[in-house]
């Protein structure tokens, strides 16, 4: 009887943290790397052998450990749930509504909230980087172009007559 | 083939991005996943898939939005904005600068709205340049403000406008509003070189010229839709053959004007074909059919309505050797016969993938290839065989062996064809959605019954069924249809024989029917009901005019509630009394004459007398009129005459009315309450058949009754009834049926 291997990961900043298997494979980018090094639970472990009571240790250098901490938080809640197949693309889903306890999670700062986008879109956790994204579009939402800059902090560096331009040639389009 | 060109495509995006020095899921998904949804995903154009190509323009604009804002952010042009050359200064100071531009482009694809999209555009020119693409790829150019709005912005010298929009377009869709294109604002979108789907349908007012020069340099262009389109000439085929190497798809039935060179060139130049619809292109032969089948191995559609050369020699050829094809359409072509689906030592025939078959009006199609093109392709979803009037039950029997795969078949015409065939492919068929039977003149109720049993069933043809009668479609509004009935179309015109009340049974039991097709059955032709019928088509004559009856859309809604308050409410009486009234003194103004010898015959004297007696109850008892007793007579004398048909409608009405105001209810029964429903008949009878075979027994005594004119019924008001009964037997049940509709329903 195979016991579980622990899996530590550990950040840019050496921070050490242990997780359960299923947590830890929220991240694709994690559970591929697992499916290679660790045989799938259950299944009959011909290879015993002596490394199995050492931790697998995961370093992500993309990720300090504030990040992760969040990100570790994110994955804890959802660890039970099954997400459908992304890549469905189906209109419903993406049009729905950010998740509810997605949206209290990441109302965070500004820095923190792109850094958790960063580091689900590095470790490939879809759900999360996609509340990730939603939450930003909607800080877009409804906005005029200079409330959008004055959100975001961001130089507006057209000339005005650039700016007369793309308002003239763009705005043909409607809503349908 | 798609998948191979994707593949590429993705090794040198993914070598790319690695530029980027992170590792991006966005970026990275290509490699590891190769389903069709995330080909699509990635490069929303360059995948059709199969049901997107059939329905190229109806695909939710923001959906395709996202798409390409998804797709925007792992292409390669997007790795050139690697912070490394990051030609935009300080866009920003925020922490938001952290953000690669494939993360910006995921958020910017869940903004829903244009002018949100316009909004981030205005913004900065860093986002503006992640943003236009998404705006241009696909002008949705829906309406005429639209329409007029992007002219002018189209309008404009290129150097003039802040970014080259015409690289940007990808798919021009100008079938919203086709009457409004012209040669001139086509030509607008000249040097759209990226173009990937052309759509214009309908936009017959183009000229070949325009056509052509739109194609030119356009070699990333995968669909041209030209259905619609008068004016197809050579150009346009040259044009593709020469630019369009990558073209999957060509719909340009009528291009009769086209050479056989000029198809040859598209046919050899494009190995990529899938979908072909050369419908009307009489220069396609055998020579070209061949070509096309050596040169487009991946065809999935072949269309070839009218194309007359074709013989069974390439056909043969054709369904040997393309193992993707899913539809073959060709009609009117009378070389096809079994012989195309044999197979030879050279040719092992397969069809198992075919799921529209259309061979409508190939006379040479017999039972035998029927039989045997349903051996081949068991999966068949559409078959389509009308006007092949050589076939019989065989051929129906050998369609019913695709059991649940019909979905859809098209027999109009088949005049050999019986009940026995139809029950027994109707049975096997059980998720048929749509059954076309016109002009089968020998079906009868039977298979109307069991068209009944079909739980899926939208869209019913049954023109010119002429056998089929009230008790068809009362089976038809009473057997397994419930609250969610699927009727969404039935096509009963010439079916002589029916009357209004089963009709509106069966409108009533069918809420989400939205066209039923009436033309030239009498009963409907009367202005109470004709008043909610479409206008007849302006091409119509006056004769077809006069008999056109289909009702559609809110049309139905409204023939549905006058019926209901025909048949399920009491009227206002005094409503009612003006109308019998302006019918008793139309009729009596506009006949000049009466024949007065038609009744100096006893029987006809009898009649008229009773018939006085009938009308001065109803107009001067019930409705109170006081009309002098000699105006009724000479009306009844008018009724009983041969009217001028003008007037038919008007007594029918009337009739109607008297029908819904029974005397003798009035008589007889006045110490009961009033009834929401009227009661004239006992309820006698308590199953739709045996109540219209009875319905006959009535009529046929009432006539020996006339025969004898027995004087000991005159007083008896119940005489009066049967005599109505035989003017318009079907209104005279409808009593007895409303009362048995919960009987029936119960028993069934």
């Amino acid at each position: 009887m195979a016991v579980e291997r622990k899996i530590v990961i550990i950040t840019s900043d050496g921070e050490r943290f242990e997780v359960e298997r299923k947590v830890a494979e929220k991240s694709i980018l994690i559970k591929n790397m697992l499916k290679n090094l660790l045989p799938v639970e259950g299944e009959e472990d011909d290879d015993y052998d002596e490394d199995d009571d050492e931790p697998i240790e995961v370093p992500t250098q993309n990720v300090r450990s504030a990040v992760m901490k969040n990100i570790l938080h994110w994955c804890e809640h959802y660890k039970d749930h099954t997400f459908p197949d992304d890549e469905q693309d189906d209109d419903s889903k993406k049009s729905a509504p950010i998740d509810a306890w997605d949206k209290n999670f990441l109302n965070v700062d500004q820095e923190m909230l792109y850094e958790i986008i960063l580091a689900s879109n590095y470790l490939n956790i879809k759900p999360l980087l996609n509340s990730g994204c939603k939450v930003v579009a909607e800080m877009i939402r409804g906005k005029s172009p200079e409330e959008i800059r004055k959100t975001f902090n961001i130089v507006n560096d057209f000339t005005p007559e650039e700016e007369v331009a793309i308002r003239r040639e763009n705005e043909w389009a409607e809503d349908r | 083939m798609e998948n191979n060109i994707e593949e590429q495509q993705n090794s040198s995006s993914v070598g790319s991005m690695s530029s980027l020095g992170s590792h991006l899921p966005v970026g990275r998904r290509e490699s590891e996943d190769k389903g069709l949804a995330i080909s699509t995903l990635k490069n929303p154009t360059l995948a059709i898939s199969d049901d997107e190509m059939n329905d190229p323009d109806t695909d939710n604009e923001q959906h395709a939005r996202k798409l390409i804002l998804r797709s925007k952010a792992r292409s390669t042009s997007i790795t050139s904005l690697s912070m490394s050359s990051f030609p935009y200064g300080s866009f920003a100071l925020g922490p938001i600068s952290v953000l690669p531009p494939e993360i910006l482009c995921v958020i910017f694809s869940y903004l829903n709205s244009k002018s949100d999209l316009l909004s981030v555009a205005l913004t900065c020119r860093y986002w503006a340049d992640l943003i236009i693409e998404p705006i241009w790829f696909r002008p949705g150019i829906s309406r005429t403000e639209v329409f007029e709005k992007l002219r002018r912005v189209m309008s404009l010298p290129k150097e003039e406008t802040a970014y080259d929009y015409r690289k940007y377009i990808k798919r021009l869709n100008l079938s919203l509003v086709p009457h409004l294109v012209t040669d001139d604002y086509l030509k607008l979108f000249i040097g759209s070189t990226n173009l990937e789907r052309i759509t214009l349908v309908n936009c017959s007012n183009l000229g070949h010229v325009n056509i052509s020069g739109i194609l030119k340099g356009c070699s990333r262009l995968q669909s041209i839709d030209l259905s619609g389109v008068r004016d197809i000439q050579d150009d346009i085929y040259y044009e593709l053959s020469n630019n369009c190497k990558r073209l999957q798809g060509l719909y340009a039935p009528g291009s009769s004007k086209v050479s056989k060179a000029a198809v040859l060139a598209v046919v050899r130049n494009c190995p990529l074909l899938k979908r072909v619809k050369l419908s009307d292109c009489n220069e396609v032969d055998d020579e070209v059919l061949d070509n096309l089948v050596d040169c487009c191995p991946n065809l999935v559609e072949v269309e070839l309505h009218g194309c007359e050369k074709v013989t069974n020699k390439s056909l043969n050829k054709l369904f040997a050797q393309l193992e993707f094809l899913k539809e073959f359409k060709i009609s009117k072509n009378s070389n096809i016969s079994y012989q195309c689906f044999e197979s030879t030592s050279g040719s092992q025939l397969c069809l198992e993938r075919l799921r529209i078959l259309d061979l409508t009006q190939c006379n040479n199609i017999t039972d035998k290839a029927v039989e045997m093109v349903i051996k081949l392709a068991p999966r068949l979803r559409n078959v389509l065989l009308s006007k092949c009037t050589a076939i019989t039950d065989r051929s129906l029997r050998a369609i019913a062996t695709l059991g649940k795969n019909l979905h859809y078949v098209h027999l109009g015409h088949c005049s050999n064809i019986t009940d026995f065939g139809a029950k027994d492919l109707i049975k096997s068929c059980f998720r048929l959605q749509y059954i076309d039977l016109a002009c089968c003149t020998q079906l009868t109720n039977e298979t109307v019954q069991e068209l009944s049993m079909l739980p899926r069933l939208r869209r019913i043809g049954l023109v010119k069924c002429s056998q089929i009668t009230d008790d068809g479609i009362i089976a038809l509004a009473s057997y397994g249809r419930n609250g969610d009935d699927t009727l969404e179309r039935v096509h009963l015109s010439y079916c002589m024989n029916l009357t209004v009340y089963p009709i509106y049974k069966l409108l009533k039991a069918c809420p989400k029917l939205t066209h039923i097709s009436l033309t030239g059955v009498s009963q409907f032709l009367r202005p109470d009901i004709t008043q909610f019928c479409r206008d007849p088509p302006s091409e119509f004559n006056p004769q077809q005019k006069s008999i056109f009856c289909v009702f559609s859309g809110e049309g139905v809604a409204q023939l549905r509630e006058h019926l209901r308050s025909l048949y399920e409410t009491p009227q206002s009486p005094e409503g009612e009394g003006m109308e019998v009234l302006e019918i008793i003194t139309t009729i009596i103004e506009h006949v000049d004459e009466v024949n007065e010898r038609l009744f100096e015959d006893n029987i006809q004297r009898e009649r008229l007398r009773l018939f006085v007696e009938t009308t001065d109850h109803l107009v001067n008892h019930f409705y109170q009129l006081n009309v002098p007793r000699a105006h009724l007579t000479l009306f009844a004398k008018c009724v009983l005459t041969r009217l001028p048909t003008e007037h038919v409608p008007r007594v029918q009405r009337f009739f109607q009315l008297m029908q819904l105001h029974p005397i003798q209810q009035q008589q007889r029964q006045q110490a009961q309450p009033a009834n929401n429903r009227p009661v004239n008949a006992p309820v006698t009878v308590r199953n739709n058949a045996v109540l219209l075979r009875q319905d006959q027994l009535i009529r046929l005594e009432d006539r020996e009754r006339e025969a004898r004119a027995m004087p000991q019924d005159r007083e008896d008001q119940g005489e009066t009834t049967q005599q109505q009964r035989q003017l318009l037997p079907a209104q005279a049940f409808r009593g007895q049926m409303t009362i048995d509709d919960d009987e029936i329903m119960e028993e069934l």
